[in-house]
């Protein structure tokens, strides 16, 4: 019995998209749209500039696709054009006054967040939710990705130990916020 | 560095991925390999008539250039097909071409109605 040929990996797929395969790139996006819209929505903590952040980050990976290194992770380049992406809308965001966007500034959460917060799921991730951004991005990309360190310091362009440095941090924050939930107390003098 | 994180890393592995809304990859895919191909910013012909205008003009300025006689000959020819262009003769026969172009425009050439009734019977 003959086996079924194995899908075609990523660089295969660069390769064919940049011959004129124009499927092989949709596939690209069928693999990584999850991932890059999840990387985005932790980065940017609003789904629809979420979306356009996953967006914008395939659409500048198509029309540099030949600029795409052989012998590179996809993974990693597309994450690394999504967590910019991302970086360039928190930058803007920060132009504008509190007054104009009244919905963030208001922090308190309401009736129908505090219902979506029962469960644990929910629980954590608003808690991941309110973490500073280079931890979010470090936890996003670790624990609910299972990106490796060294891919991850490729991705955030920093040195392996500050993304070590990074996660150890965003986990004791987490168990600040989610006291009484997950493992022991915080260990002291651990702060944002 | 203290990394008794256990149930917390369990939490944090265990937690799905958000779906991504519905319309993102038709909308990823409609911006990339759906996109309209931009267009060239010069047409085939466009580039090929100003090629030959360029090398016209090229061979020009070299023909003036080497033969001191040229130029000469060049208005010489110039005014003789000028001259030509605006005598009363020409004149008088682009005007007969250009209203016969205009009454013939004019003219209704719809087939005779006997003609359109027989060939429906």
């Amino acid at each position: 019995m003959k086996e079924p040929a194995a899908p075609p990996d990523d660089g295969a797929l660069v390769a064919s998209a940049l011959g004129g395969t124009a499927e092989a790139f949709g596939t690209l996006v069928e693999r990584y749209e999850r991932a890059v819209y999840h990387l985005c929505l932790r980065t940017v903590r609003d789904p629809e500039e979420a979306k356009d952040a996953a967006q914008e980050a395939f659409f500048k990976a198509f029309r540099s696709l030949r600029t795409f290194k052989t012998g590179a992770k996809f993974s990693t380049w597309i994450f690394s054009i999504a967590y910019h992406a991302c970086c360039d809308r928190l930058e803007r965001r920060k132009r504008f006054s509190d007054a104009e966007l009244p919905e963030r500034a208001d922090s308190t959460p309401g009736p129908a967040l505090l219902a979506e917060q029962r469960d644990e799921a929910r629980e954590l991730r608003a808690a991941i939710d309110e973490l500073p951004e280079k931890y979010r991005t470090v936890i996003t990309l670790y624990h609910l990705q299972g990106r490796q360190y060294e891919e991850i310091a490729r991705v955030l362009d920093v040195p392996l130990g500050t993304v070590k440095t990074h996660l150890f941090r965003a986990k004791e924050l987490l168990r600040k916020r989610l006291a009484g939930s997950f493992g022991d107390a915080p260990a002291p003098g651990v702060s944002e | 560095m203290n990394d008794d994180f256990d149930e917390l890393d369990r939490a944090l592995f265990a937690l799905p991925l958000e779906e991504p809304p519905a319309g993102l990859r038709r909308g990823i895919l409609a911006a990339t390999i759906y996109a309209a191909p931009e267009a060239p910013l010069f047409r085939f012909w466009e580039v090929v008539l100003v090629g030959a205008a360029v090398a016209f003009a090229v061979w020009l300025v070299l023909r003036v250039a080497s033969d001191a006689h040229f130029s000469s000959a060049l208005v010489a020819g110039s005014l003789t097909a000028l001259r030509a262009f605006f005598a009363p003769a020409t004149l008088a026969w682009l005007a007969a071409g250009l209203s016969t172009a205009l009454w013939l425009s004019l003219v209704n050439i719809a087939p005779p109605r006997f003609l359109v009734r027989s060939g429906r019977s």
